[in-house]
């Protein structure tokens, strides 16, 4: 039951930050979907956050954790609850009928069902493998358990030889904490070290990350359209498998996902309010607290938006958008600039291992890329049923009949569309760039993770997709309209 | 009407093929797991049978009499998450050390290796 608590406090202070943070109006309305999931996502980095502040500043756990806790998250409600009287809404997403007919409803019922039988399997997957698969033990479960068992000893997670070619790299020191301190806080808050616990912080991010598809695609294009990208994210069987094995990736997705769902509803309504790009900052923040692609991530983003900012609002407002995401970035980034710098002792293996003359040799030799590519296309395209991918390889496939039949989206929503489609570019450039100049075997290094960091990009490439592409009843619109017309005289 | 239909029936085939892979993968995870005990807990087991055998905190050496590379890597990641907070140091001479043995009492142990502590002197 605490451990309950403390899962849900703050994710409800996470909801109540995103309401003072949100330009609309703030009575429930269709956006509650999208508040909760934001919210939670919040709470739950925020709190690992806070947890891992507690561990450096007063060395273990302990009774003073709850009040340190009670202090950070009710100053934030204070401020929050501040924010919410003082500030008024300054604009409105587009109003949606409760039903809108039957199209809508039956997906999103449809929608709904496909969501709880995903739930029933995260539960199943969790049954069969109850630490999880690989770097869950590894890495993820592995620091848990020096956070929670470690007591004073907790440091040792940076203690960890470098890896050497004989063996894999166990729990890399630099390798950020989220998902670690959160479990490792809710096992303290529980009293008892339980499988349960990483598996319910696993299912959550996992089925998180799709209801959160489904509510930025609704409240920008609509209900039909909503349901659709969310089916589409729960069509996905891998999504699933890797959630329930809990690894970092999901949550990473997650998170990702969130903050430029954030800079789309940001586009898609005009850019009059910056409250979204304060909160898109922190959950930015907290994507870099969870993996190191996350500070890619962060990266990326910055020269997406500069790409797309300038040139269409001019540089002033390119600025006063990256103040408002400093704002909100900076707090997360200054633990993780803290831990980066003070506590862990080496540089990335990845980086560790570059010179300058291995690197250029790497970068120039164009079987690397060869091999790249083609593991890449085995990937994404069905063609070989051993790949993990397989299945998302099928749903690309399906994509193309479907866009071709649905048509694209007859508004103009190139201001819309470029910020997610530019990242999902960017991060795969980053990726490929990455696996050219590693200085492990690019076999293995491919075959173990190449799976893995393409989903991180997935669900940003679904919303892409389905903001570019017409909804349901836009096509149905379209068709109506000449038969509509009066016949010619 | 055309385009409705043609909607209904795309999403259908996706949740219809979401749910066939879905249960493929879970299928053949289950026939994988059937009547075998996953190393990760069979190394849970052992490890906490020696447990009260090895200092509480600090490092503690490893062995491994299996030959193959990455199972030694592997069942050293293993031994390491079932032994947290103790370090459990990769190649050095240290002891007491945890030792992975091809067990024959089992075939489990046979299998994934048994787990014994050596201490000064190879006792």
């Amino acid at each position: 039951m605490t451990a309950v608590l403390a899962l849900l406090g703050p994710m409800a202070v996470g909801f109540v930050v995103v309401t003072a943070l949100w330009p609309g109006r703030r009575r429930p309305d269709q956006a509650l979907a999208l508040k909760a999931c934001l919210g939670g996502a919040w709470g739950v980095g925020i709190a690992s956050w806070t947890f891992f502040l507690w561990l450096v500043l007063a060395g273990r756990p302990g009774p003073g954790l709850v009040v340190f806790e009670l202090a950070v998250f009710g100053l934030v409600l204070v401020a929050a609850v501040v924010v919410v009287r003082r500030q008024r809404p300054s604009l409105e997403l587009p109003p949606r009928p409760l039903f809108g007919g039957l199209l809508p409803v039956a997906l999103t019922l449809g929608f709904a069902a496909v969501l709880a039988v995903r739930g029933a399997e995260v539960v199943w997957f969790n049954q069969l493998l109850p630490h999880g698969e690989g770097d869950a033990y590894f890495i993820w479960n592995l620091k848990a358990r020096f956070l929670y068992r470690g007591g004073d000893d907790w440091r040792l997670i940076f203690a960890f030889p470098s890896p050497d070619n004989e063996k894999i790299p166990l729990a890399p020191p630099d390798y950020p904490l989220l998902v670690p301190a959160t479990v490792a806080r809710l096992w303290w808050y529980a009293g008892v070290e339980s499988t349960r616990v990483p598996a319910v912080v696993a299912g959550l991010a996992t089925l998180g990350g799709v209801v959160l598809l489904w509510a930025v695609v609704t409240a920008v294009r609509g209900r039909s359209q909503g349901a659709i990208a969310g089916l589409a994210l729960a069509a996905t069987p891998f999504y699933f498998f890797l959630g329930s094995a809990q690894v970092a990736d999901i949550p990473l997705a997650g998170y990702m996902l969130a903050t430029v769902g954030l800079f789309v509803l940001h586009d898609a309504t005009g850019r009059v309010d910056r409250r979204w790009i304060v909160l898109a900052g922190m959950l930015a923040g907290l994507a870099g607290w969870t993996k190191n692609e996350g500070l890619v991530f962060i990266a990326v983003l910055g020269a997406a938006r500069l790409l797309v900012v300038p040139p269409r609002d001019g540089l002033r407002s390119a600025v006063r958008e990256a103040a408002a995401f400093l704002l909100g970035l900076l707090p997360v980034l200054g633990l993780l600039l803290y831990y980066r710098l003070e506590l862990v002792p080496a540089m990335n293996y990845l980086l560790a291992s570059q010179g300058d003359q291995t690197t250029l040799e790497r970068l120039q030799d164009a079987s690397r890329y060869k091999t790249i590519f083609l593991r890449l296309l085995l990937q994404v395209l069905p063609l070989d049923s051993r790949t993990h991918w397989t299945s998302i390889g099928w749903l690309v496939l399906l994509a193309v009949p479907y866009r071709l039949l649905m048509g694209r989206n007859p508004n103009r929503v190139g201001h819309v569309t470029r910020t997610p489609l530019l990242i999902v570019v960017f991060m795969l450039l980053g990726y490929v760039f990455v696996y050219a100049t590693t200085p492990l075997d690019l076999r293995g290094h491919l075959q173990s993770s190449l799976h893995r960091v393409l989903l991180h990009l997935w669900p940003l490439t679904l919303l892409w997709f389905f903001l570019s592409t017409a909804t349901p009843e836009e096509t149905l619109a379209r068709e109506a309209q000449p038969a509509s017309e009066p016949p010619p005289a | 009407m055309n385009a409705f239909r043609v909607a209904a029936g795309l999403v259908l085939v996706l949740v219809g093929l979401a749910t066939a892979d879905l249960r493929r993968i879970v299928t053949l995870q289950r026939q994988a797991n059937a009547n075998v005990k996953l190393d990760i807990v069979w190394f849970e087991e052992q490890c906490a049978a020696i447990r009260d055998q090895l200092p509480e905190r600090g490092a503690v050496g490893y062995r491994d009499q299996f030959k193959d590379a990455d199972g030694m890597s592997r069942r050293h990641a293993l031994v390491q998450y079932a032994l947290v907070p103790l370090m459990v140091e990769w190649k050095t001479d240290r002891v007491p050390a945890v030792e992975v043995f091809a067990d024959n009492r089992s075939h489990l142990g046979r299998v994934f290796g048994g787990v014994r502590v050596v201490r000064a002197g190879g006792q």
